[in-house]
């Protein structure tokens, strides 16, 4: 060895402390080299991997919503997107600050998201959507001092009728931080707050995908390492027939209210409207706070759908169900009659007036349905007792949800003696069962529970479940039954009369038809102001394959002012049913 | 008569000149691939270009040097040993509001490092004292002369500051003086004075250097920050693996994870695109040459000659030391190059100018032995 030729032994030695000196810090650098490349190799991969890569969500384009006849009602149109990746923010708090500025947010309302999602430093994060083109072009012009921040493309939801059937779709919104924690969703995502959009939001909302992005040091994108398509929900296809709805909207103006109109035979709804009314598209991007609180605040209630979340004592149209009470519990017959002289004395101290001061005169049950006696019904109620006008009003399906397919649905109430001294202490008196033979007092109901005690007369004794939803994807849905129970022949005989009779010579005459409308008229007493007017009715009599009900609060007079939009809506449907088959032919050879 | 004459080239070392030969081309070729990407490719900056041209110019110098007899340089040694003071002088008064920096002299397209040359020329001037004061070194008053001639451009270099130049001045005196036969009591007494005042530096240390001890320590405590040059080197080369990534593939090189990865941190460049193999036959190589160089230290023909072969031998240990082991986090971050690999042409000629020393005295054992 060539330390041999060293002849001192003390220089050897310290020779060899140099040898070694450099072998041990050779050899400490080749065992870290082993520990880091060898042994850790996975461990660094994956960190190198996470360094470069950076996972930008692809969110799922909503399923699209048709009428049925396949019009779209919502679809989605593209929009700009700002995120940011938190791993390439390298100077948060100057780029907080400036994107803040840009998109007019507050800065603590970005760190909170960031801050959210503080264990995915690599995935983008969505801060606002919906921006103009010019907004886009001032983070374009500042992308090199905003690391760390990307843009891209997204669908957003989009309503191309505005208001129309606003009520029945409901509309989106982002996310709120809250519903994140439960890991169903992401910062960003777009989920179904009302309507239609928030019932079947499962279905609609699709699987999100995702794009993979390689960046460099300073987070600029170098090149893609492919995506992860996302899955689109899936289609949904609602009962409305939009022609329909557009006219019935049309025809009821600005009034306050409900049309409702649908098929008794299955519970599709063809049509449902509730004014006032919102444009969903108004959710689908930024809303300010400003705007979002005036619009809860109006009281006006926009947001209501009043045809299943308005309730209103039912007034006359109710009086079917003490009828087929008194029928069906064999009280009283088609043949006996009751005398109205505009004014009913219960007692000494206590009188109750027709809505006909004059008074109606003898009046059996058929005419007394027709011309809409209160008096006779006064009287009818005090035979019957409200226990079982109660017992019938719930399986006419007052008092429960009529199960619709959307949200903000209301059962109402259907009172009792029992619950009235539940609830208030006092007794069931008299008086109560009168005004509740009318459909007036303590009975709440929503418009559309009105609707299927009709579909029960119409169906003789069966109701079905009113939905909006026709398909999901290629899946139809079944018709449910929702009410049944048996009415014997000569029952529903007489209240179909009662209600042919109202419209063509009573007081639903303004609704009289070649299509020939039955139904029943309501003015139900308001205690805030003018009557609300209403009218159940269906087409063709002997056939019926369409009712409606309209409701139009502060109204006036159901047979002056509901009826005639009752008639408008029916006519409606057979003129645009008439239309569809001309059609249908001409194209067939 | 020539320059350089045939003969004398045959009779140079053919390990260190291989050795020398090959880091050179794996360094061209890993300088290559670290800024092939970067956004200030083109001819103007092209790097490569110019540390090619760095080499060859180089490789002429080590040449030249292997012709001149040491003994020029030790002679010239006072006179370099005093100019580079005047230049870390010069950058520590002026240095910032004249060359825009503190640690280089910038001279058009050229910068130039004092430090660089100062360790050259300490190791030259450390053996002509040593040599010139044998027998005295030993004596208390030797002791305190060396001490200032060391202490004065440490100092000046520690207040530039650069911590990491300056550590590196110790093990080369230290092995500098134990290799001349100092008694050892002097040694442990000196250094064993120096560790016990090194805490001492924490107080003279800049805010920075403080971050880069800490971040050392615990480079996760702020990942994106003072610790984010030790994890993305270490990633690097961890992620390298076995084979490596392949040449211009490395994710974190070729995306500027790494700083500084053409200069000081080009190893990572290679533990992550050569992988494990690559990084060991670099390894491997340095050990080679620094064998090489103990064996000329001890078959050298004089006292001198040994002293200053230990020196020049001793710098390649810690820069490579030191610069590989900050690579793999084992160090903490302080500016050393690697020698013969790091991008930049004032480390490269000074590696160059010490190994054509080494190569010198090679000769001299030959002409001496025959």
């Amino acid at each position: 060895m060539v330390l041999e030729r060293v002849q001192n032994k003390e220089q050897k030695k310290r020779f060899k402390l140099l040898i070694v000196f450099a072998s041990v810090l050779f050899f400490v650098l080749f065992l870290r080299l082993f520990y880091i490349q060898l042994f850790s190799y996975w461990k660094y991969k994956s960190l190198a991997q996470n360094n470069s890569t950076r996972v930008v969500p692809k969110r799922a384009a909503r399923g699209i919503i048709f009428d049925r006849f396949g019009e779209k009602i919502a679809d989605s149109v593209p929009s700009y997107t700002i995120s940011v990746i938190p791993a390439d923010l390298k100077d948060s708090d100057k780029v907080i600050k400036m994107l803040a500025k840009i998109l007019e947010l507050n800065e603590n309302e970005i760190k909170e998201k960031i801050e959210n999602q503080k264990y995915k430093v690599f995935e983008a994060i969505k801060i606002k959507g919906d921006l103009g083109a010019q907004v886009i072009s001032i983070i374009e012009e500042n992308k090199t001092e905003l690391a760390g921040v990307i843009i891209h493309t997204e669908a957003k939801r989009n309503y191309p009728n505005k208001t129309m059937a606003a009520h029945v779709l409901g509309y989106v919104g982002e996310v709120g931080l809250k519903d994140i924690n439960n890991g169903k969703y992401v910062i960003g995502d777009t989920i179904g707050r009302a309507g239609v959009e928030r019932k079947y939001d499962e279905v609609l909302r699709g699987v999100n995908g995702s794009t993979k992005i390689r960046v460099n040091a300073s987070g600029k994108e170098i090149k893609s390492l492919g995506e992860e398509a996302y899955v689109k929900g899936t289609n949904l296809v609602l009962t409305i027939d939009l022609k329909l709805q557009k006219i019935c909207e049309e025809i009821f103006k600005d009034r306050r209210g409900v049309i409702v109109v649908m098929n008794p035979r299955d519970g599709e709804i063809y049509s449902l409207v509730s004014k006032p009314s919102f444009d969903p598209n108004i959710f689908c991007g930024q809303l300010d706070g400003k705007e979002w609180s005036r619009m809860v605040n109006d009281p006006n209630r926009i947001f209501l759908n009043r045809a299943v979340g308005g309730l209103y004592s039912p007034g006359s149209v109710f009086k079917i169900v003490p009828a087929v009470v008194a029928l069906e519990k064999n009280k009283l017959t088609a043949k006996d009659v009751f005398v109205c002289r505009g004014t009913y004395h219960y007692g000494k101290d206590w009188s109750y007036d027709c809505w006909k001061s004059e008074g109606h005169g003898v009046l059996s049950m058929e005419d007394a349905i027709a011309q809409s006696c209160d008096i006779y019904f006064y009287q009818l109620g005090l035979t019957v007792t409200a226990d079982k006008i109660s017992e019938y009003a719930r399986l006419f399906g007052y008092g429960d949800l009529t199960g619709i397919d959307l949200d903000g649905e209301k059962p109402g109430l259907v009172p009792t003696p029992v619950w009235k001294k539940d609830k208030y202490g006092i007794h069931w008196f008299p008086g109560n069962t009168i005004q509740y033979a009318i459909g007036q007092g303590y009975i709440t109901s929503n418009p559309l529970q009105i609707l299927s005690s009709y579909n029960i007369i119409i169906n003789n004794g069966t109701s079905y479940k009113p939905h909006v939803v026709k398909a999901i994807g290629d899946k139809q849905m079944e018709k449910q039954m929702l009410k049944s129970f048996a009415i014997s022949g000569k029952t529903l005989e007489l209240i179909k009369k009662g209600l042919w009779k109202a419209v063509n010579s009573g007081t639903g005459a303004m609704a009289k038809s070649n299509y020939s409308i039955a139904g029943k008229t309501a003015t139900v007493e308001n205690p805030h102001g003018l009557s609300h007017a209403a009218f159940a009715g269906y087409a063709p009599f002997a056939n019926p394959e369409v009712s409606v009900l309209v409701f139009i609060e502060a109204g006036g007079s159901g047979g002056v002012n509901a009826a005639p939009i009752g008639k408008a809506a029916i006519e409606a449907y057979f003129k645009l049913k008439k239309e569809r088959y001309a059609a249908n032919r001409k194209t067939e050879p | 008569m020539p320059l350089i004459e045939k003969q004398s080239l045959k009779s140079l070392n053919k390990i260190i000149l291989v050795v020398i030969g090959l880091l050179s081309i794996i360094s061209l070729v890993m300088i290559y691939s670290a800024t092939s990407s970067s956004d200030l490719t083109g001819l103007r900056y092209n790097f490569f270009l110019k540390q090619l041209m760095w080499v060859s110019v180089s490789i002429f110098i080590l040449l030249f040097v292997s012709q001149v007899n040491y003994e020029v340089w030790i002679g010239f040694s006072p006179w370099m040993y005093y100019i580079t003071i005047g230049m870390l002088l010069v950058l520590l008064l002026a240095g910032k509001s004249v060359f825009g920096s503190v640690r280089w002299f910038h001279f058009g397209p050229f910068a130039f490092q004092p430090s660089e040359f100062a360790k050259v020329v300490l190791v030259l001037m450390l053996t002509k004292f040593i040599t010139e004061n044998k027998g005295k070194i030993d004596l208390t008053e030797g002791m305190l002369k060396t001490s200032v001639l060391v202490g004065v451009p440490m100092f000046l270099i520690v207040v530039q500051p650069d911590l990491g130049t300056t550590l590196i001045f110790v093990p080369i005196v230290f092995f500098m003086l134990f290799i001349s036969g100092m008694k050892k009591r002097y040694l442990i007494g000196t250094f064993g004075l120096l560790a016990a005042v090194a805490p001492l530096f924490w107080l003279v240390m800049r805010d920075y250097q403080k971050k880069r001890v800490f971040s050392f320590l615990n480079p996760e405590a702020d990942p994106l920050g003072s610790g984010y040059s030790l994890i993305q080197s270490k990633i690097a080369i961890g992620s390298g693996g076995l084979f490596g990534k392949g040449l211009f593939n490395g994710t974190q090189s070729q995306l500027n994870f790494i700083p500084e990865h053409h200069t000081d941190f080009i190893f990572s460049v290679i533990g992550e695109e050569l992988g494990f193999l690559g990084a060991i036959v670099i390894i491997f190589l340095y050990y080679l040459l620094i064998m090489e160089g103990i064996k000329i230290a001890i078959y050298a023909k004089d006292r001198t000659s040994t002293i200053l072969a230990t020196g020049i031998i001793v710098i390649f240990i810690t820069q490579v030391f030191v610069n590989v082991g900050m690579t793999l986090g084992i160090l903490p971050i302080v500016g050393v190059p690697l020698p013969f690999m790091s991008y930049g042409g004032s480390s490269l000629i000074f590696s160059m100018f010490l190994a054509g020393i080494l190569l010198n005295i090679h000769m001299s054992i030959k002409k001496f032995s025959s």
